[in-house]
Formats: structure tokens, C-alpha cells, sequence
């Protein structure tokens, strides 16, 4: 899923204007970088040759509002935020926040080991992660000399 | 709790209080407008703004000619030996302003922040309060 591909064929990658004219249409409706999917939360992914760190900016989400699945390939977040409940004698002058609850699958390209998956909430930052299972990397394949 | 200052002899031409992405600057770094909930009660003006990232250490509020700006300036996330593969959200600074009307006791501003959410209570000033004036049978 982490298509970065088309940046390899440089410059002459017929889609890139496209892409551009794409880019300055989204940026009328919000300032969402190229690739935002349009799901809550969005997400930052890192990797390593092991590892895969996967961050979400989710303010106001309490660690109990938030659950987090890890099956095979696929890692679930889901979680809801409350915003405040307006008493009878409040009123608002601009509201912006919403309440939300929220689902994320997300498929890396590697079974996760299940038991060492590490979540951090700290901020309103969230931050996994996601070790390769053992039983998936690759082996290593000793060349001999004749 | 977050700093606050006050700024009232300042002589500073009056700040603009448009949407920071609309204010052309000269920052090397994204300036994102937290989105912002501002609500009524009795006796107060709460206001909660998203900045994910901030902590009570990297917020500031400045209340300067009745303006007041908020701004947060989070660490951007880096992880040493992981490269980034995949990127939707992007880094920066937060700030946004916003005009008090003349009734917010501005010598009385609380703040906290917990969760990347920040919440500003703004008082009304005392004789902004309602006052009850009974009527005697003459």
C-alpha cells in the first residue's frame, strides 16, 4: 500500500501534472498533503528493516476510548472522541471539533508479530510499533564457492 | 498550565486575526490553524483547540490589544534508523488568533492542555454579568 513507486520514473511520469492540478484542487478544500487518503486519523508510517512505526495525531482520544487489533497483516484502530456536551444555558460560538468515532484498518506487507506490537498515546500523538514476525523474513542464503 | 502573556502597553501594529494559512509569512515551517470550539457559559468563554503534539512546556498565549493568539510549536516526530514510507499529515507550528470582546477579563485567563487539547477559560469581566435589577412597587 505504500505506493511511492511513480517517483522513481522522475520527471517525465506522465500523471505528475495531473497529480499537481489534483494536489492544488484538494488544497482549496484543506491543506491535506498528496497521498491523504480522507480517513480519520491520518497517518505518518516509518520503516525499518524489521520494524514499522505508524503515527496518528488523535487529540483528545483517551487511551480507554481507543482500541487497537493486530491480526496477521492487518492492524485495526479504532476509537472515539467526545467532545463537550453543551448544558442548557451554554451556547456555541464556533464549533469546529467534532464528536467522532473512528475506524482504521491498515495491511503492512509482512505478518506483525502479535506479542511485541508497542502502542503509545502521549499527546494526542499515537504511536505503534509493528514488528515482523520471525516466521516471515527472509532467510538468508549463504553462497558457496564451488 | 500554559503560559500566559499579556502584552497591554505594546505598541505593535494591531495583529491580524485571519486564518494563519491565509497570512503570507516568511517561516520556514507549515503554520497550521488549530481548529478551535468556543463556547458560552454563565459566567465564562471556554475555548478548546486540537494541537496535537503540544504540552503545557510548547504552547503560548499572547493577549495583545484584546487579540488573542494561541501558538504551539511540537516537536516534529523523527525515529533514528527508520525511514518514512508513507506520509499524510504533515509537520508545523500551530497559531491562531482570535478578537475578545471588551467583557473578557483578561487579568483572569486559565489554561491547560492534556491529550494535545488545549482549553482556555476566559472569565467575563464582573460588570459583563448579568445583573438583576428588582422592580418596587412604587
Amino acid at each position: 500500500m505504500f505506493g511511492t513507486e511513480y517517483r522513481r520514473y522522475g520527471s517525465w511520469y506522465p500523471w505528475q501534472n495531473f497529480h499537481r492540478l489534483q494536489n492544488q484542487i484538494n488544497s482549496l478544500f484543506g491543506n491535506f498533503p498528496d497521498h491523504y487518503s480522507g480517513q480519520y486519523p491520518a497517518i505518518n508510517v516509518w520503516q525499518n528493516h524489521d520494524d514499522t512505526i505508524i503515527t496518528a495525531e488523535i487529540p483528545g482520544v483517551k487511551s480507554e476510548d481507543l482500541d487497537i487489533d493486530v491480526q496477521g497483516e492487518t492492524l485495526t484502530i479504532r476509537g472515539q472522541r467526545k467532545i463537550h456536551e453543551l448544558q442548557d444555558d451554554e451556547k456555541y460560538h464556533r464549533q469546529e471539533r467534532e464528536n467522532s468515532s473512528f475506524v482504521r484498518a491498515i495491511q503492512l506487507p509482512y505478518h506483525i508479530d502479535v506479542d511485541k506490537v508497542r502502542a503509545k498515546l502521549e499527546k494526542g500523538l499515537l504511536q505503534l510499533t509493528l514488528p515482523r514476525a520471525q516466521s516471515d523474513k527472509p532467510k538468508k542464503v549463504k553462497v558457496l564457492n564451488a | 498550565m500554559a503560559n500566559i502573556t499579556l502584552k497591554k502597553d505594546s505598541q505593535s501594529p494591531e495583529k491580524q486575526t485571519q486564518d494563519p494559512m491565509q497570512i503570507e509569512r516568511t517561516y520556514q515551517q507549515n503554520v497550521f490553524a488549530p481548529k478551535t470550539d468556543i463556547y458560552e457559559q454563565k459566567d465564562t468563554l471556554v475555548l478548546i483547540a486540537d494541537m496535537p503534539g503540544i504540552d503545557e512546556n510548547n504552547v503560548n498565549i499572547d493577549i495583545e490589544r484584546r487579540i488573542l493568539t494561541i501558538s504551539g510549536n511540537p516537536q516534529p516526530q523523527q525515529f533514528k534508523d527508520y525511514r518514512m514510507v508513507y506520509n499524510e499529515y504533515e509537520y508545523g507550528q500551530f497559531e491562531r488568533s482570535f478578537t475578545l470582546s471588551d467583557n473578557v477579563d483578561i487579568e483572569n485567563i486559565k489554561a491547560t492542555v492534556k491529550d494535545g487539547v488545549l482549553k482556555i477559560i476566559l472569565p467575563k469581566a464582573k460588570n459583563a454579568l448579568p445583573k438583576k435589577i428588582s422592580v418596587k412597587a412604587g
